[in-house]
């Protein structure tokens, strides 16, 4: 094959890509950005970094999954149920520091922090309405503010309703 | 041909502090986000669940991605250094490869979905690793 020759299967995928327009873009990075506001994947992304934790500690420490069971004084099919199936695993803040202290690990806190606002496209049209309004449906509480973004972003219903979409 | 790296809209960099995720374009198909995007109206769950998958090797050392549930090197040495994203009890499948001159990029080519009867006998998750190796290839030739 020559080099900028690609092979029928590639040829075929490409092909039969359409090329995505800027609107298909920007949906997909609304939709992405708005999971940083989808509590469940916030848990789920939580859960996975601890279990991620866990798996490179017991690397570190050359502990396969029987020693740490041993260990922790667990079932093996304990351990392996929350390191294999974690998502369906909901791990109490217990369970959390027993396992990590069995590792010599101490968890730290859990830290809280403001969300960031993600300028979805329901929220760029909430920018657009009126100062009444926003005061209205408890979006600022400051009657001179002229913010691009509301102080939350809650759900998107918002876009979907015509009367906002002709307001904006 | 045109090769172009592509952001991931949407992602965050606090979703990606040790590995920056690409796509790659080939003359502008774009088929890893491509499938993002269909994904998300096909497969809202498990959609959800690869995004995971991929902000776990953004948030990632590669030395600390031990979770064989997000992240799988393919087990044909013939394709070489490319892997799959994945996620528990989820169809979907992204495949990627580090780039060669910064591995801190990952960059993602081609996708595949377990079971899918559209794709047939000849779309199998071998094959697609097969096409990530090759779009590895044309991507490293054209960074010599």
């Amino acid at each position: 094959m020559k080099q900028d020759e690609l092979s029928p299967e590639l040829q075929a995928l490409l092909d039969e890509t359409p090329i995505l327009t800027e609107q298909e873009v920007k949906e997909l990075g609304d939709a992405v950005a708005a999971l940083d506001f989808d509590p469940e994947f916030v848990a789920d992304c939580i859960k996975g970094d601890f279990v991620n934790d866990i798996l490179c500690a017991m690397d570190d420490q050359g502990v396969n999954k029987n020693q740490l069971a041993k260990k922790w004084g667990k079932s093996r099919q304990h351990v392996g149920k929350i390191l294999d199936k974690e998502k369906t695993k909901n791990f109490t803040i217990d369970t959390i520091v027993s396992l990590s202290m069995t590792l010599g690990l101490r968890p730290q806190c859990i830290k809280l922090e403001p969300m960031k606002a993600v300028v979805t496209q329901a929220a760029v049209m909430r920018s657009k309405i009126g100062i009444e309004e926003r005061l209205r449906l408890n979006w600022c509480n400051d009657p001179n503010c002229s913010c691009a973004e509301p102080p939350v972003v809650a759900d998107e219903s918002y876009a979907a309703d015509e009367s906002y979409a002709s307001a904006a | 041909m045109r090769i172009e790296l592509q952001d991931i809209p949407g992602l965050s960099d606090e979703h990606q502090t040790e590995h920056r995720i690409k796509s790659l374009s080939l003359n502008g198909a774009d088929r890893a986000r491509t499938a993002l995007l269909n994904w998300k109206k096909d497969y809202g769950a498990d959609w959800k669940k690869l995004i995971k998958a991929i902000c776990y090797v953004g948030t990632n050392e590669r030395k600390n991605l031990k979770n064989p549930a997000y992240v799988k090197k393919c087990d044909n040495p013939k394709h070489g250094d490319v892997y799959e994203l994945r996620a528990n009890r989820c169809k979907l499948r992204l495949f990627f490869f580090y780039d060669p001159t910064d591995e801190a990029v990952v960059i993602c080519t081609n996708d595949f979905v377990k079971n899918d009867s559209r794709r047939g006998k000849s779309g199998g998750q071998d094959a697609a690793f097969g096409l990530c190796a090759e779009m590895k290839n044309i991507y490293e030739r054209s960074t010599l």
